[in-house]
């Protein structure tokens, strides 16, 4: 029975899916050819990353291959945790929150056969972090040291009982999460998520990255290079990929040392042991929670159930009471009463402290002082932050028009002039976004010891790139409103958003070539490259002006249906 | 009354107005003015261009030939001058589902650019014609369509304006808070205020408007008051519905 209901639903959506096909115009062919376009441009960018890195590392006979190994399991870790957090994000708007997980439950369908639907859906989607970076990683491994075909097959096997091993983990957790919180308002419940993944993230990280490991990886004899190897294992032998990555290392003869099948064994038998635990989990707590949840509300409020008072009555604006501040005031306000942004939100800061502890890993690997691959380092910290920018700004700042939705009829009927309203939101999602920005600058540049006047040229840089990019976002989303689009994440992939996304890309691109080229001459010269910085600014200026006259002209001719 | 009413300068002037989306053509050369004092219905069958007139005069459309002036301004050329003379109350009383109904209110004062104090003394005084204090201070989301339409209302009256741009106005309003927007809308204008109120309730139209004018197709093809309306039926007497469907048949 559960099987033959699972099938049918399987069968169903993709009756569905070949249906939209049918009807899909070139339009959407297009968009969904450009979003992939995107998706694969990121994944070989990583893999060129990792591909040169590789060969670098390798040239270093004692200590590469320890540090490859080492930055696997780094990045395992990494993608293991990343995709828990996706998984338990994804599962309670799946499992709980879903409309037709209610649909279903009023049907003769087992739950057991709801849960196995919904948990395939919320497995695949938390997989992301093994196709943006897992996968690449293990292909520029495979690629630098000439693997055979039986690698790349073995690999594959691999990765899905990883993906398997991330989605029971976040399974079991999303299960101990709503037994735990069931009790406690949401957004109670989402700090409290958040605190703990921060704390176990924080945790990890003091354990994996300290001077000591570095000092290790320094080795300069054969004696030197066993020692940091089975101190790298000694490290991350309580990690749950940690057999994983041994079973990848091992499939790489001649160039690290060869682990065994054991592993991979080990792995699977753990994964297994979970799946169990998590099957139990299903079968006794999801009806139970399930039904909870419809009664309480423990997880999330659904968004079209808006029932709470707010506790504060004091007057509006209560702090931006100067010029046209309150717009944005009203923003700010209707965001933090929005449960499911403030998650949204949360899981981007908990990707900038993610990334900051990598910069802080990848700050001690300055024992190799080879100073185009520090420069390199300094042109990661400006991608990293640049990009950091762009989603933030293509998540919040580009749908800001299109979110006024139903009521934008209350701004646009009012006598503020649409040029005032593009430019008071600009003016305020550029400071704020250059105070969080520049901060994380400003950190990365500190983790790295760098110069000052390097400190001075990235937090330009950083200015440069959130006045360019926050005017792309808005303008391109004042060209293009839809105020009939409600949910942020399908406007900002909408054509239009991804137009955005992708001149921001090449802006990011150009810039940090900039920022390449001064840091390499100031680490070799010891000289100033001003044409960089004014390559800088010249492309910032251009993109900028483009932009505020075309976002102009389109509030211009707005028109609110 | 009527006598100042033709005096006055109009508070709204439409001068061979056209709009069109595309191929379609909404509005077609529609010419027509709105006097201090007088409560303007725009009546006309399901598609005939009522919303789209309210939206150009508010700003939300523009007109594609013609010009819209209030108060004398301009409302492409001189927009913001324009529509700080205008109270609009949209036919779906959308708002900020996530801010609370005096936070609301106080939005749109900040809008209108009205002194806090002032502000938040009119609010309460506006809220009280209503009887709805207690709600204001819940998220704006969880109303009801009817305190949705009576928190718009409040908002339109709210910066005291000369004109009041009103589409359908007693939709979801129950039969106590219908009459008090009936005499808000008939004191209003007894104080010299204009109001252009667009509805298909031809009852309520009947017993607060001083002149009508009937769209068919984006064409005014009647305007007057009601006399000069059964005039034009050839009725000897009747309610507005007898009038609309008399011309309606006959048009």
């Amino acid at each position: 029975m559960t099987h033959a209901s699972l099938s049918t639903i399987f069968k169903y959506r993709l009756v569905q899916v070949k249906e939209s096909l049918r009807v899909a115009g070139w339009a959407k062919f297009f968009v969904a050819g450009v979003f992939l376009a995107v998706i694969l441009t990121v994944m070989f960018g990583i893999y060129m990353f990792f591909n040169r890195s590789f060969v670098y590392l390798l040239s270093e006979p004692y200590a590469g291959p320890a540090i490859v190994m080492y930055v696997l399991e780094l990045a395992f870790a990494a993608v293991f945790l990343l995709g828990v957090v996706s998984f338990v994000i994804a599962s309670y708007t799946l499992m709980f929150q879903n409309e037709e997980a209610e649909l279903l439950f009023t049907m003769p369908v087992p739950p057991q056969t709801v849960f196995a639907y919904r948990f395939a859906v919320a497995m695949f989607l938390s997989s992301w972090p093994i196709f943006v970076l897992a996968m690449p990683a293990i292909a520029a491994l495979g690629m630098t040291i000439d693997a055979s075909w039986a690698y790349y097959i073995s690999t594959v096997g691999a990765l899905t009982l990883f993906a398997l091993l991330i989605a029971v983990t976040g399974g079991i957790l999303s299960f101990l999460f709503a037994l735990a919180f069931r009790k406690v308002a949401p957004s109670l419940a989402y700090l409290a998520e958040i605190a703990l993944f921060f704390g176990i993230a924080i945790m990890a990280s003091s354990r994996v990255m300290t001077r000591e490991i570095f000092t290790v990886l320094a080795a300069t004899t054969p004696q030197g290079g066993e020692a940091a190897v089975s101190r790298i294992r000694e490290i991350f032998q309580f990690a749950p990929t940690h057999h994983l990555v041994e079973f990848l290392t091992a499939l790489t003869p001649g160039v690290l040392e060869a682990g065994s099948v054991v592993g991979l064994i080990f792995a699977s038998a753990f994964t297994l042991a979970l799946l169990g635990v998590l099957a139990i989990f299903a079968w006794r707590l999801y009806i139970p929670l399930w039904q909870l949840y419809r009664e309480r509300r423990f997880i999330a409020r659904p968004k079209d159930v808006i029932t709470a008072t707010p506790r504060s009555s004091r007057p509006f604006p209560r702090v931006l009471k100067w010029g046209h501040g309150y717009l944005f005031e009203k923003d700010l306000l209707a965001f933090t009463r929005n449960p499911e942004e403030v998650s949204r939100a949360s899981f981007l800061v908990a990707l900038l402290a993610l990334y900051i502890l990598a910069v802080r890993g990848l700050s001690m690997l300055q024992a190799f002082e080879k100073v185009e691959m520090f420069a390199a380092a300094v042109a990661f910290i400006y991608v990293a932050v640049g990009y950091f920018t762009l989603t933030t700004c293509m998540r919040f700042a580009f749908p800001s028009f299109s979110l006024e939705g139903r009521a934008a009829w209350i701004v646009w009927a009012s006598p503020v002039h649409a040029h005032e309203i593009f430019s008071w939101k600009y003016f305020f999602w550029a400071s704020f976004l250059f105070v969080i920005m520049g901060a994380v600058t400003w950190i990365s540049a500190a983790l790295f010891a760098l110069p000052a006047v390097m400190i001075m040229f990235l937090l330009y840089a950083t200015a440069c790139t959130v006045l360019a990019v926050t005017v792309l976002a808005l303008g391109q989303g004042a060209m293009r409103p839809n105020f009939r689009d409600q949910n942020p994440d399908t406007l900002s992939t909408s054509p239009s958003g991804l137009l955005a996304t992708t001149i921001g890309l090449a802006y990011l691109f150009v810039v940090a070539r900039y920022v390449y080229m001064f840091s390499l001459m100031l680490f070799t010269e010891a000289k100033f490259d001003v044409l960089a910085g004014f390559g800088i600014l010249v492309v910032t200026l251009a993109l900028a002006s483009i932009y505020w006259l075309l976002g102009h002209r389109a509030v211009d001719r707005l028109e609110i249906a | 009354m009527l006598y100042c009413i033709h005096m006055a300068n109009p508070v709204l002037e439409f001068k061979n107005v056209s709009k069109t989306f595309g191929s379609l053509t909404a509005i077609k050369d529609l010419s027509f003015v709105v006097r201090p004092g007088e409560i303007y219905g725009l009546i006309g069958p399901n598609g005939s261009g009522k919303t789209t007139t309210l939206k150009m005069i508010a700003g939300l459309y523009r007109p594609t030939e013609g010009s819209v002036l209030v108060q004398g301004y301009d409302v492409v050329e001189a927009s913001t001058k324009s529509k700080e003379h205008i109270g609009y109350v949209s036919d779906e009383p959308n708002a900020y589902d996530r801010l609370t109904g005096r936070e609301f209110l106080q939005f749109v004062g900040e809008l209108f650019g009205m002194d806090r104090t002032l502000r938040d003394a009119r609010i309460e005084e506006l809220l009280g014609e209503f009887g709805i204090h207690d709600l204001a201070g819940a998220l704006f989301g969880g109303y009801s369509r009817g305190t949705k339409q009576k928190m718009s209302i409040i908002a339109a009256f709210l910066h005291e304006p000369e004109l009041i741009l009103i589409d359908e106005p007693m939709v979801g309003l129950d039969p106590a808070s219908a009459r008090t927007v009936k005499k808000m809308l008939s004191d209003y204008a007894k104080d010299g205020g204009a109001v252009l109120l667009s509805t298909h309730t031809l009852p309520i139209a009947d017993e607060i408007c001083d002149k009508y004018g009937v769209l068919k197709e984006g064409v005014l093809d009647v305007e007057g008051t009601k006399k000069q309306l059964l005039r034009r039926a050839k009725l000897e007497g009747g309610s507005l519905e007898d009038i609309y469907m008399a011309l309606t048949a006959t048009v």
